[in-house]
């Protein structure tokens, strides 16, 4: 049994059987031997018993009938055509992904397309290593740091 | 509720949401009475609450399509009348003018057939005592009281975490406690 008289909370939370199990044992063990908790918690219990009892006026006539001629007319559902914003979301995203993923690719590409049309240079391979990666160059000179500094 | 009225509300709902208004209708039968008493017992005037009531559900019929399941659709009106209700009480508090006249007139609607004078005498003090306390507390107690809303249902209507409801709740009983002491005035009476 704690000592301490129990706060609002926990008399309140045991009213409403809102406390762990072990924390209702334990303010009820405590209860049981506090004579001002006791007290406190029938004031809150009454309390209770009183609201349950209090009678509920009624409204006294169908409002259900008398609004019913008098409620706007709501537009169909809306349906949308990719299934709403998160699809346009996804569909902006790949678009995106896809726009980069070319630039990427033709930065990667000589800008000489004319003239390399046939054998792409890929001139970032010679940024990683100064070593030619042997058979990853396309072509011999592609591999060169003196190529990428033009 | 029972499994037989669930469904037939579940049914009522989703043909009011694609709608019908006879649907909303016979949902607007089944809740107009929970959702005057609580606007009654939150602002007071009787012909305010009814007006009040009647806005709530125009509004929920507006509302419907944007209600989802996860909420009961009487919590979720409650919720409605909640908010207008406070914002009445607010417009009060701009005008400096307080309704508690007619807390009277709120007790007046208790008395019941097989209730005694004392037992009508001690509601009415419930009702004055509720309508002395603040906004925050009285709705927190009617919708745990009256509604019996849980704390989860009370923390999502209010807008507050569940330790909040708890401590809430506990200072509302105690403020309405120091206004109403059930037995303390029987002897007067």
């Amino acid at each position: 049994m704690t000592e301490t008289c129990l706060d609002l909370e926990t008399l309140s939370a045991l009213v409403d059987g809102a406390l762990t199990t072990t924390a209702e044992r334990e303010a009820r063990a405590h209860v049981a031997c506090c004579p001002a908790c006791g007290l406190r918690l029938n004031e809150m219990r009454q309390l209770s018993e009183d609201f349950h009892v209090l009678p509920t006026p009624p409204l006294g006539f169908d409002l259900g009938a008398r609004i019913e001629t008098r409620l706007p007319s709501r537009p169909a559902p809306r349906r949308h055509l990719w299934g709403g914003w998160s699809s346009l979301v996804a569909l902006a995203g790949a678009a995106a992904a896809l726009v980069l993923g070319l630039r990427l690719g033709m930065s990667l590409v000589s800008d000489d397309v004319g003239r390399e049309a046939t054998t792409p240079v890929v001139l970032a391979m010679s940024v990683f290593d100064a070593v030619p990666p042997g058979n990853l160059c396309p072509r011999p000179d592609a591999c060169f740091l003196a190529r990428v500094s033009r | 509720m029972r499994d037989e009225d669930a469904l037939r509300e579940a049914a009522e709902i989703a043909r009011a949401r694609a709608g019908d208004t006879g649907a909303f209708a016979a949902l607007v039968c089944r809740y107009q009475d929970r959702v005057f008493g609580f606007v009654l017992r939150m602002i007071g005037v009787r012909e305010e609450a009814m007006e009040l009531t009647q806005d709530v559900f125009l509004k929920a019929w507006t509302a419907l399509p944007d209600w989802r399941p996860e909420a009961r659709l009487s919590t979720w009106l409650l919720q409605i009348a909640r908010n207008a209700a406070l914002d009445v009480l607010r417009r009060r508090e701009r005008v400096g003018f307080t309704a508690l006249e007619a807390l009277a007139e709120v007790a007046d609607t208790a008395p019941g057939p097989d209730e005694n004078y004392a037992g009508r005498q001690r509601q009415g003090r419930l009702i004055d005592a509720l309508a002395q306390i603040a906004p925050e507390h009285r709705e927190i107690l009617l919708l745990r009281e009256i509604e019996d809303l849980s704390y989860a249902e009370l923390g999502a209507t209010l807008g507050l975490s569940e330790g909040t409801v708890k401590s809430r709740l506990a200072r509302a009983r105690a403020a309405l406690l120091a206004r109403y002491r059930p037995f303390a005035g029987d002897a007067d009476d």
